[in-house]
This record gives structure tokens, C-alpha cells and sequence, in this order.
């Protein structure tokens, strides 16, 4: 290797490493949802398999004849070594214990490969020096199940396979079970395609690949006579032909310098098969899934709209509250006038008033309707000596009134249920409802007392306006200048030039009287006016809270749920895409020895 | 004629027919479908159209795809009776040879109930991918009397259409000849197939092809030995022939009989016959009687036999039908809304309907002086009522809103025991009623329901309700207790006249005010006194009984009216389709249908039971023979 190669060899191995711990990361963690778990179950099998393969990523390629029984899958071995070292024969199945076939310079034990389970053979044969050759039993001519059968034996050796030789004959290249087998396994493999008995059978090549998925159809297919082959080689004759061509292939794909390729090569096509039967498991319980994301968006808007329209009728049915914040902004802006006086003095009843209604506030509307800061006050007092009673106060008004919500948790359970989470929302239990409260109720009164807020003081500025002002202080200013010319005249002019009486208290009491009966009238006229703007402001307020976006419902666990399963799904997209990419990097190498020799197969 | 043979055949003709009949009758109990059966198919495609009077022998040839099944049925027509190709899984469609006029005879749909028969088709057919099962028939003059022959697809090919198609015919075969090769032998796929013919007691001939001779003929034996260990077939002859394709496809491949079973050690590796026999003439020595006779009483016995055939799917039927009746039982015996659990409705309006009611009731002077009374009660009420409202006090709380929510909370707990219900039921497993269930479950269909129910309790108006279950009571009880009734008026009359009195004496001696203390009682009575029908308990202890009945008469049948609605809404929306489906399955186990299937089964056991009598088996050899000897 040189050094430009060496180089790319190192970037390839951490990308690939990079890669994989992406893909234990997302397997590693556990999800409620059962697709996506199975599918993290299958990553995760697939990755410990890995770890064994990482071990012996320099080790030489095992190349496995893979085949029906009675194909000549030995014989294609023993073809390929010059010598007859794995048993063939005529009584089927021949081979069930399966031969190891490795060069005598080989060192096996490194490898990790299970060798208790085959029959070791050492050979000298030169086309063993870059791989070892593994002698395959079938996977047909038993039902498989018992741990002796050949078709289980097959599969525990099949994923420390590299390279299959699929060998089949014009009687067996359609056989059900063959073709159900390796469809299994043919990801994460080379595969070459041979058909033996070129001495009897017709050419079925075209046939056969027909038969295949499309990404094979390319692949070249070899119709050899293994007998033929042997026989040459036995008597000293360079094979001829096809065989020869197999073989050649053979050597030049399978060279020392290709190892890490292709083991690289096969890891990400396992991993594109892995992560793809992932994404189909995820397709197929899509529809539960999408189910149940719609009734929690509808939850969770119902939620809201509950949770408005109560704050709606308490925002409309608490008009002490809005009155008295509203006279504070509007006096506010007023500065101090004959009519502010009189507005004060009303305004100081009603604080008495609205501080008994806010001891008696139950609810964060009332509170916010009463203002954040006396809220705040209002609350932290509270909470200091009342806690337990506030907290009950406060689920009375926002807490999910418990028919509806039990009515959602059972309809709920259900999509769930459908979904396939395991989670049974009958266990939750009254506690939690009760504490299903804060996250919907500050989503909704942070809003609240903003829009409380602005609209006071709309209503302050709109009351403090100038035609307003002037209504209400014109009559009272005049009334008072009246009195105050009438005292002034009495005094000044009529006592002291006239010699007339001072104004007595029949004059005051009634003079009195008036400027109260005024006053009342006006505060109570001014009140009037308040009110409607303040109905009105209230509507406002409640239709803007209307306009607000759930963001949460009553059962958060299950958005918590939903939300995990979302991340997972598009974290599995990224590794797809990253895998994906990964292979096509690979793929479009450029490479002094390039991957897929271009031997072009030569039809008979 | 033969009676013995007559008679077996009425009764498989009748208990075919009382089958369909009973699978129609119970396809409400879900159970897996007749063709899914393997008695059900013998029954059809064997015995039901190879018992008629005109019998004949059906022999197939099958085996694995691209060992020459083609070839060897070739062989056995005498001419290019079948096409074949190279490539594997060719032939899709079985091809038959029928002798000359066999068609008169017989209906071929009712031979072979499973395919649509094609005469004289061209060759290509056998080769076409269609879903439908087709036969191609040709008639052969040179055909033995009454035989007829088949070529099967394949039974081991990614073509699993292919598989049903070869098993079909193999449950109409009589005989099969089964070629193996030495690559096949030892399939699973293949072995699976012949040990369901092993089963069925078919007689079986093998055919070893494709031998690479000479070197191989040794192993012939080896691989039958193989081969009927593996599958339980006892083969009655075992004939080889030689790998040649050029032979092959001339029609001059040499078949070699092999002794069967081998002679031992020696015999094994010695040629038993030197010289090549005809498979025809082979074929055409069959004993047609006894093979018929045996075949068809091995059909028979699988049909009737107790764990496989007819028996056990009656047997089926009854546990199904069990089952859906207990499930019945278990729905509807329970009582789905415990009235127990239903909340009482609120004293305040009750008490305030139970005073209306009786002021209707008032006449005379006592009707005027309250009426007065309640007049000024109002006067007073209004203002008081537009203070509260100036100053901002509350508004008044609807005492039914409380109790609609109540209602609701009821609703729900009994509608979601109801469901848990359901699932139990649903996990019991009956596939008609669980695919039911599933629906009633799904979310959409449970919120569905429930959206119903709420706009059902949204709009349910409690006021009229009780106002007539009150009026009803109160007339009730004034006939029940008169004594009572009596006493009250007397006593409402009496405080009626002291009312004016009280009143003028009072404001004699106390002043203007007076009144409106007076006046207080009627407001506070009519608004607050709703609080508790407690107090008029209190006051009235003596009368326990006829309060109770009263109170709660009125409640109980308040109560009894709100839980029947949701009863009916819930059988009438969720579980009237449940029961009904419920119902009709339970009787599936009392019907006429399933007790004549048991009634011709026993019938069909007892003439089996006999056995054939040798002029039976004579006279059916003679129907299919008989022409030829």
C-alpha cells in the first residue's frame, strides 16, 4: 500500500467508525413506540454482529459456496483447489458438517471464526494465500428448527461470510426455498453466481437472471463444469474457459488490498438493509401513529379552548377588578381635577372592595384581571401561609373538569392503543390531573395578563380622553365655580358693602347636598361608560386568547412520547442518508485497484 | 348394481351438500373458510366426482420444477402430449390426456372441480401466467379405458401458485408417479408433498430421472430408500432412466424397473431388468378396482376421521358456537348501568318544583294570600337583585350545571367499564365478533360515541324532567297518604289567613318596616330555601314516610330515567350489533344443519364400515376395465 492509499484507508475506517457509533447511539436508546423499537432491536443485533467483524477487519475474506443440495457446491470447491479436500458425493445431502478450507500459512485462531463448529482442511493451494474458502451445507433438504439441521447449521455460519459463491443448477435455481434464503442474507455480501453441470444441463443464465432483483441482474454469471475443471487441474492443464474466468474474478476481486473494501462494502449494505427494514416498520405503523397525532393536536386544542372559555366567563364576570384597574389607569393620566377628586374617592371604596373580592380571588384570571404586581404580592403571601388551600383554589378554575378529561383519557387509550404503546393512561391517576395544571395555565395567563394589560390601558387612555374629561369636569368645575362666586359674592360684596347676613346652613346643606348628588351622578355616569368599554375590552381580550396556538394539552407524557418518536424517526433519516452516502463514496472511489473488475461474462 | 358402492356414494353426494349448507349457516362464527380444509378439498375434488358409476382411474405425474415431468409424461402419452422447456417452473397449468369419448361421460368441471377445462389448446397455454387454474385436455386414442393421466406443475418453485395447482391434482390422483432426481430426492419442499400423498394412502410409482448412466444406477436405490424413509411413501414399482436429452426429447428415453423393495445387499448394485419397459403397458396392468376401492377408501377415512376430517370441523362449529353463546350470555345478563352509581339529582330545584307544584295545587283564599305575598316577595327581590348586580356580586349558579357535569363523570366511568368490557370480550378471541369489537374499540368509533353522549347530556333539559316526575309524585302521594295531604292544605290554609293578621299586627305595633321582615321569609324561602329539602325534613320528622316516599320517589325515578336513556343509547349505538351477531352465532350450534352433517357422517361411517364385498370390487373393475378385457 502506499501512502495516499494508507491515508484513504485511515478516513475510510473513520467515517465507517463514525457512522456506526451514530447508529448505537440511536439503537441504544430505548422507545415506547414497538416499530420503532423492533427496529432498534434489529440494529442493535446487527451491530453486536459488527463488533466480531471489526476484530478481524485485516483477516482473510471467507468466501462461502452457497447453494441447493446436490448442486456441487463441494465440488466447485474442490475444483477451485485442484484437490478433492471437500467431500462430494451422490447421496444427498452430503455435506453437513461444513469444511473450512484455509491455507496452510493462514492463521485461523485470530479470526475469531467459530471453528468448533467446521472441519478444518489445510491446503497449499495457491488460491487460498487472500481468503479462505468455506464449504457450505444446504439450505433445502430440511424444514430447519432442529439445532442438527443443515439449514441451521447454514445460518449461524452464514454471518462470518464475506463472499458467496451461489451455485445452483438448471434443476434448482427456482427453488422456493434457495431463493427464500438468500434473499434473507444477500445484503452484506459479495455474491458470485455460478451454475455447475455445464456438461449436462442447457444454459439457464438468462433465465436465472431474470429471477433476480434488479441491483443483481448486472452481476456476472459463470456456467462451469467443476468436474472438467478438476480434472485439468489434477493432471497439470491450466483450466479453461469459464473457470477460468471465475477464478480469475475471484483472485482480482478478492485480493489482500481489497479487504477492508470490502468488508467496508458489506457493512454498509447490511446497514442500508437494517436501517431500510426500519424505515418500512416505521411506514407500516405509521397510520396508528398519525391517528393518535391528531387526536392529541384536537386534545390539546380542546384544552385550550376549555381553558379560554373559562377564562372568558371569568374574564367578563369580574368587573369590580377590570373597574378598579381601569379608574387607576385612567386617574393615572388625569392629574387632579374637582372630577378626579370625586373619582378618587369612589376609587378608594371600591379598592376596599376589590381587595375584599381579590381575598376571595380563586383563580390566576382573577388575579390576572387584578394586575401582575398586586397578583404577585397577592400570591406570594399566599403561598407562604396557605399553600395547600391555594393550590386547590387554583386547580378549581383551570384544572380539566374531570368528566372531559376522563373522556380523553379513555378515547385517548385508544389511539394509543391502536398506535401500539404500551401505555395505559387508566393509571393515571386523579392526582395527576390535578397537576396537569401549571404548563397549560402559564401558557395561557402569561398571555392573559398582557392582553389584560394593553387593554386597560386602552381603556385608561380612551376614559381620559379630552371630549371625556371635559364632560365630566365642565358640570362639577361649574357647579363649584357657581358655589365658589356665590360664597365669594356673600362674603366679599354682600356682607361687607351690603351689610347682608353671612350665608347660612341652609345655604350650605343643600349647596353640600347638590355637589354630592352631582358627583354621584357624574362617578356614576362615568362608571356606566367605563363599564360597556371595559364589556367591550373583555370581549376583546377573550377573542384574542381564542386566537392563541395549543402548545400543550392535558396528558404531556404522551406529547413527551410523541415527541421522542418524532426525533427518533428523523435522527433514523440522517443516519439513512449519512449510510447512503457513505456507500456511494465508497462506491465512486477512485482506485488504482477498482472494486468490481470488468469482466464481462461470455455466454456460451 | 353394485348397492354397496351406490349407497356410499348417495351419502357423500348428501353430506357434500349438507356441508356447504352448514359452512353457509355458520360463516357468521368466522372460522376459517371450507377450501381451507384438506378434507373438505378430498371430498370435493375426489371422492364427490370419482364416486359416480362410471369411475375411472386419475394418474398424475409430479415432482420438483426441471427434472423432465413433462418428459416422462411425454412418454407415458406416447407423443408430445405436454410441452417442455429448459427453464424452471414452465409449465403453469396441468395438461391431461383423457381417452376417447371420456368427455361424454363425464362433466370435466365436476372431474376437476378446481380448474376451468380447456379442450386442444395450443402448447403455450401450459406456460401462461394467469391467476385462474386452468386444465388443457386432450383426448388420445391409444389411452387406456377409463385413465386418466396428468402432468402437474412443479411443488418446490418461487411459483407458489404452481404448488396449489399440483396439490389440487393430487387429491383427485389415484395414482401418482413421482419422479425424483438426484438432486430433488432429498428436498425438503418435495418431500413435504409426498408425505401428504403418503397420508392419503396413494399409491405411488417412482420414477428416478435423469441418472448419469451407468455410473450412477447404483444409488437409485439408495436415494428411493432415502427418499421413502423421509416421506412414509411405499412406492409399488421404482423405474430409472438415464440422463439424455436428446432421448428425452425424441420419446426414446429407456425406463428401467428396479426391484422394489431391493433384494438386498447384491441385489442392490445389480441391474434388476436389463432391458427398458413401457410405462403405458406398466400403467395399463394397473388393477383399476382394488386401486380405486383403495384410494377412495383412504379418501373416505381421511374425510371422516375424527381429528382431521368432517368430525373435527363439526366439532369446531359446536365450541365456536359455545363460545359466542357465553359471550352472549356475558353481555347481556349484566346490567351495563348500575343506577347505584348515578348521581342524585340537586335538593335546591327539587325543592323549588315540589313548592311550585303544591301552590298550583292551592285554591280559594290560600292560593290569593300567597299569591299576594309572592307578588311582594318579587318587588322586593328586584331591586335587591339589581344592587347585587351594580356592585358586583357574583352571578347566580345553575344548580343543574353541577349536576351535568356529575352526569357526565358518571357517564364516562360506566361507558370506559363498559369498554373494559369489551376488550375482555375481545381477547376471548372469536375472529367474527373480535373484528366487530375492534371496530367498536377503535378510537374514532369510541370518540364518536362519546361526542354523543355529550351532546345528548348538553342538551337534555332537567327542569322539564323533574317537573314531571314531581307532578307525578306529588299526585302520587296525595292518593297514597290523603290523611297527609289533608293536614297540609289545613295547616297551608291556616298560616295562609295568619299571614294578613301577622302582618297588620305587626305593623301595628312595630312600625312601616315591619313588613319587609315579613317579606324576607318569602324571599329568602324562594331563593335560599332551595339550599336543603333538609329543612323541611326537620320540620316535618312525623311525616318520615311520607316524605321518604316523596323524596325518594322522586330521586329513584329521576335517576332510573337518566340511566335508562344512557342504557338505551349505549345498546342501540354500540352493542344491539354486538349481541344481535352475538345471538345468531350462539344457535349455530342447536341448527338443523349442524346436526345433519353429524347424522350423515355417522351413516357414512357405518356403510364404510362394511366391508367391500368382492363383487363390489369386481364390478368396479368391470365399469373401468371392462371394455378393454
Amino acid at each position: 500500500m502506499n501512502p495516499a492509499q494508507e491515508l484513504a484507508h485511515a478516513e475510510l475506517i473513520t467515517d465507517v467508525e463514525s457512522l456506526l457509533a451514530g447508529c448505537h447511539r440511536w439503537a441504544s436508546a430505548d422507545s415506547d413506540w414497538p416499530p420503532l423499537a423492533k427496529g432498534k432491536r434489529l440494529l442493535a443485533q446487527m451491530l453486536t454482529q459488527v463488533t466480531t467483524l471489526r476484530a478481524r477487519w485485516e483477516s482473510p475474506l471467507v468466501v462461502a459456496t452457497f447453494g441447493g443440495t446436490g448442486v456441487g457446491k463441494s465440488s466447485l470447491v474442490n475444483a477451485l483447489l485442484g484437490e478433492e479436500l471437500a467431500l462430494s458425493g451422490k447421496e444427498r445431502p452430503t455435506t453437513r458438517q461444513p469444511t473450512l478450507l484455509a491455507h496452510t500459512s493462514t492463521e485461523l485462531e485470530s479470526t475469531g471464526f467459530p471453528l468448533e463448529s467446521v472441519r478444518v482442511v489445510r491446503s497449499a493451494a495457491d488460491v487460498l494465500r487472500d481468503f479462505v474458502l468455506l464449504d457450505c451445507p444446504d439450505p433445502d433438504s430440511d424444514d430447519g428448527g432442529r439445532s442438527d439441521s443443515n439449514l441451521e447449521r447454514l445460518r449461524t455460519l452464514l454471518p462470518w461470510c464475506d463472499v458467496l459463491l451461489y451455485v445452483s443448477t438448471q434443476q434448482k435455481y427456482r427453488s422456493a426455498r434457495v431463493v427464500k434464503e438468500i434473499e434473507g442474507i444477500r445484503a452484506g455480501c459479495q455474491l458470485f453466481f455460478i451454475q455447475t453441470h455445464a456438461d449436462r444441463d442447457s444454459d439457464i443464465r438468462d433465465d436465472w437472471r431474470l429471477q433476480l432483483p434488479t441491483e443483481l441482474q448486472s452481476e456476472p454469471m459463470f456456467l462451469v463444469d467443476t468436474q472438467q475443471a478438476l480434472d485439468d487441474s489434477r493432471r497439470g492443464f491450466a483450466v479453461k474457459g469459464e473457470f477460468r474466468r471465475l477464478k480469475e474474478l475471484l483472485e482480482a476481486r478478492l485480493a489482500h488490498g481489497q479487504r477492508l473494501r470490502i468488508r467496508n462494502s458489506n457493512l454498509l449494505d447490511k446497514l442500508v438493509s437494517v436501517t431500510g427494514r426500519c424505515h418500512e416498520l416505521i411506514l407500516a405503523g405509521s397510520s396508528g401513529l398519525e391517528l393518535l397525532k391528531g387526536q392529541v393536536a384536537s386534545q390539546q386544542q380542546a384544552a385550550l379552548d376549555l381553558v379560554i372559555k373559562q377564562a372568558t366567563s371569568e374574564l367578563t364576570g369580574h368587573r369590580r377588578l377590570w373597574e378598579q384597574r381601569s379608574l387607576a389607569a385612567t386617574l393615572d393620566r388625569w392629574g387632579l381635577t374637582p372630577f378626579s377628586i370625586a373619582l378618587r374617592a369612589y376609587f378608594s371604596q371600591a379598592t376596599l372592595f376589590a381587595s375584599w373580592v381579590l381575598w376571595r380571588a380563586r383563580n390566576p384570571v382573577q388575579l390576572a384581571v387584578a394586575g401582575a404586581v398586586q397578583g404577585a404580592n397577592w400570591l406570594g403571601q399566599r403561598a407562604q401561609s396557605r399553600q395547600e388551600e391555594d393550590s386547590m383554589g387554583r386547580i378549581a378554575l383551570l384544572a380539566p373538569p374531570r368528566a372531559a378529561w376522563e373522556r380523553d383519557r379513555l378515547i385517548l387509550n385508544s389511539f394509543l392503543r391502536e398506535a401500539g404503546f404500551q401505555l395505559d393512561l387508566n393509571q393515571l391517576s386523579e392526582r395527576f390531573r390535578a397537576e396537569t395544571v401549571p404548563a397549560l395555565e402559564q401558557n395561557v395567563l402569561q398571555e392573559l395578563e398582557q392582553l389584560v394589560d394593553r387593554a386597560i390601558e386602552r381603556v385608561g387612555e380612551r376614559q381620559s380622553g379630552f371630549v371625556t374629561r371635559w364632560m365630566y369636569e365642565i358640570p362639577l368645575t361649574a357647579y363649584l365655580l357657581f358655589i365658589g362666586w356665590r360664597v365669594g359674592q356673600n362674603f366679599f360684596v354682600d356682607t361687607l358693602i351690603y351689610g347682608e347676613p353671612f350665608l347660612s346652613t341652609s345655604f350650605y346643606i343643600p349647596a353640600v347636598g347638590f355637589l354630592i348628588a352631582l358627583a354621584v351622578l357624574l362617578v356614576a355616569a362615568f362608571t356606566r361608560q367605563l363599564r360597556r368599554r371595559i364589556s367591550h375590552e373583555a370581549l376583546v381580550v377573550a377573542s384574542q386568547l381564542a386566537q392563541m396556538k395549543a402548545v400543550t394539552g392535558w396528558f404531556p407524557q404522551i406529547e413527551a412520547m410523541l415527541q421522542s418518536v418524532e426525533e427518533d424517526i428523523v435522527s433514523l433519516q440522517q443516519l439513512r442518508r449519512q449510510i447512503e452516502d457513505a456507500r456511494h463514496a465508497l462506491r465512486h472511489a477512485v482506485s488504482d485497484q477498482p472494486m468490481r473488475a470488468t469482466v464481462a461474462p461470455e455466454h456460451a | 348394481m353394485h348397492s354397496q358402492f351406490h349407497e356410499v356414494s348417495q351419502t357423500i353426494g348428501a353430506l357434500s351438500a349438507a356441508v356447504q349448507d352448514l359452512s353457509l349457516t355458520s360463516e357468521v362464527l368466522g372460522l376459517s373458510p371450507l377450501v381451507s380444509h384438506r378434507w373438505f378439498a378430498v371430498l370435493e375434488q375426489k371422492l364427490k366426482p370419482q364416486l359416480g358409476d362410471a369411475a375411472f382411474l386419475v394418474v398424475a405425474v409430479v415432482g420438483g420444477t426441471n427434472i423432465g415431468k413433462s418428459s416422462v409424461f411425454n412418454h407415458l402419452a406416447g407423443f408430445m402430449a405436454s410441452p417442455s422447456t429448459p427453464f424452471a417452473s414452465g409449465t403453469k397449468h396441468p395438461t391431461c390426456i383423457l381417452p376417447n369419448g371420456f368427455r361424454d361421460h363425464h362433466a370435466m368441471e365436476e372431474v376437476f372441480p378446481k380448474f376451468s377445462v380447456r379442450f386442444d389448446a395450443a402448447h403455450e397455454t401450459a406456460f401462461e401466467l394467469t391467476d385462474q387454474h386452468l386444465l388443457l385436455a386432450r383426448e388420445a386414442s391409444d389411452c387406456p379405458e377409463n385413465l386418466v393421466l396428468l402432468d402437474t406443475p412443479d411443488i418446490d418453485s418461487t411459483m407458489e401458485v404452481n404448488w396449489e395447482r399440483a396439490e389440487a391434482v393430487r387429491q383427485s390422483a389415484d395414482v401418482l408417479v413421482a419422479v425424483i432426481t438426484q438432486q430433488k430426492y432429498n428436498d425438503a419442499a418435495v418431500k413435504q408433498f409426498f408425505r401428504r400423498a403418503a397420508s392419503d394412502r396413494q399409491i405411488v410409482y417412482i420414477v428416478v430421472n435423469q441418472v448419469y448412466w451407468p455410473d450412477d444406477r447404483a444409488f437409485v436405490a439408495k436415494w428411493v430408500k432415502t427418499f421413502c424413509e423421509e416421506t412414509g411413501c411405499q412406492p409399488a414399482a421404482v423405474f430409472a432412466a438415464p440422463h439424455d436429452r436428446k432421448a428425452a426429447e425424441s420419446l426414446t428415453l429407456p425406463f428401467y424397473e428396479e426391484s422394489w423393495p431391493p433384494l438386498g445387499e447384491a441385489a442392490d448394485v445389480a441391474v434388476s431388468s436389463p432391458q427398458p419397459i413401457n410405462l403405458m403397458a406398466m400403467l395399463s396392468r394397473l388393477q383399476f378396482g382394488p386401486i380405486k376401492l383403495q384410494t377412495l377408501r383412504g379418501a373416505l377415512e381421511h374425510v371422516l376421521d375424527d381429528a382431521t376430517g368432517i368430525p373435527g370441523y363439526t366439532r369446531e362449529v359446536r365450541d365456536r358456537s359455545r363460545q359466542y353463546n357465553e359471550a352472549f350470555r356475558e353481555l347481556t345478563a349484566a346490567n351495563l348501568v348500575e343506577a347505584d352509581h348515578w348521581p342524585a339529582p340537586p335538593s335546591g330545584p327539587m325543592v323549588v318544583l315540589l313548592r311550585e307544584r303544591w301552590h298550583e295545587l292551592r285554591t280559594g283564599p290560600t292560593r290569593w294570600v300567597n299569591d299576594a305575598y309572592r307578588q311582594m316577595g318579587a318587588w322586593v327581590r328586584q331591586p335587591m337583585g339589581v344592587a347585587w348586580n351594580w356592585f358586583g356580586g357574583s352571578p347566580a349558579v345553575d344548580p343543574w350545571e353541577a349536576y351535568r357535569e356529575a352526569e357526565r363523570t358518571a357517564t364516562i366511568r360506566l361507558v370506559s367499564s363498559l369498554y373494559k368490557r369489551l376488550q375482555q370480550l375481545e381477547r376471548l378471541g372469536n375472529p367474527v365478533l373480535r373484528q366487530q369489537l375492534a371496530v367498536a374499540l377503535q378510537g374514532q368509533s369510541q370518540a364518536s360515541l362519546l361526542a354523543r353522549i355529550e351532546q345528548e347530556i348538553n342538551q337534555a333539559d332537567y327542569g322539564q324532567l323533574l317537573g314531571a316526575i314531581v307532578e307525578r309524585a306529588v299526585t302520587r302521594t296525595q292518593g297514597e297518604f290523603p290523611g297527609v295531604h289533608r293536614i297540609l292544605t289545613i295547616l297551608d290554609s291556616v298560616a295562609a289567613a295568619a299571614r294578613p293578621a301577622v302582618t297588620i299586627a305587626l305593623g301595628f305595633a312595630g312600625g312601616s318596616l315591619v313588613p319587609v321582615d315579613h317579606l324576607a321569609t318569602e324571599v329568602v324561602a324562594t331563593t335560599v330555601g332551595a339550599a336543603g329539602g333538609e329543612v323541611l325534613a326537620g320540620n316535618a320528622s312525623t311525616w318520615f314516610r311520607w316524605l321518604q316516599t316523596l323524596f325518594q320517589g322522586i330521586r329513584q325515578e329521576f335517576v332510573a330515567s337518566r340511566s335508562g336513556w344512557l342504557t338505551d343509547t349505549l345498546g342501540e349505538a354500540l352493542l344491539s350489533p354486538l349481541t344481535n351477531q352475538l345471538q345468531t352465532a350462539a344457535q349455530v350450534g342447536d341448527s338443523t344443519q349442524l346436526r345433519e352433517v353429524e347424522r350423515l357422517v355417522l351413516l357414512a361411517r357405518r356403510v364404510m364400515a362394511k366391508p367391500f364385498s368382492k363383487v363390489a370390487i369386481e364390478q368396479v373393475g368391470e365399469t373401468m376395465t371392462g371394455e378393454r378385457s
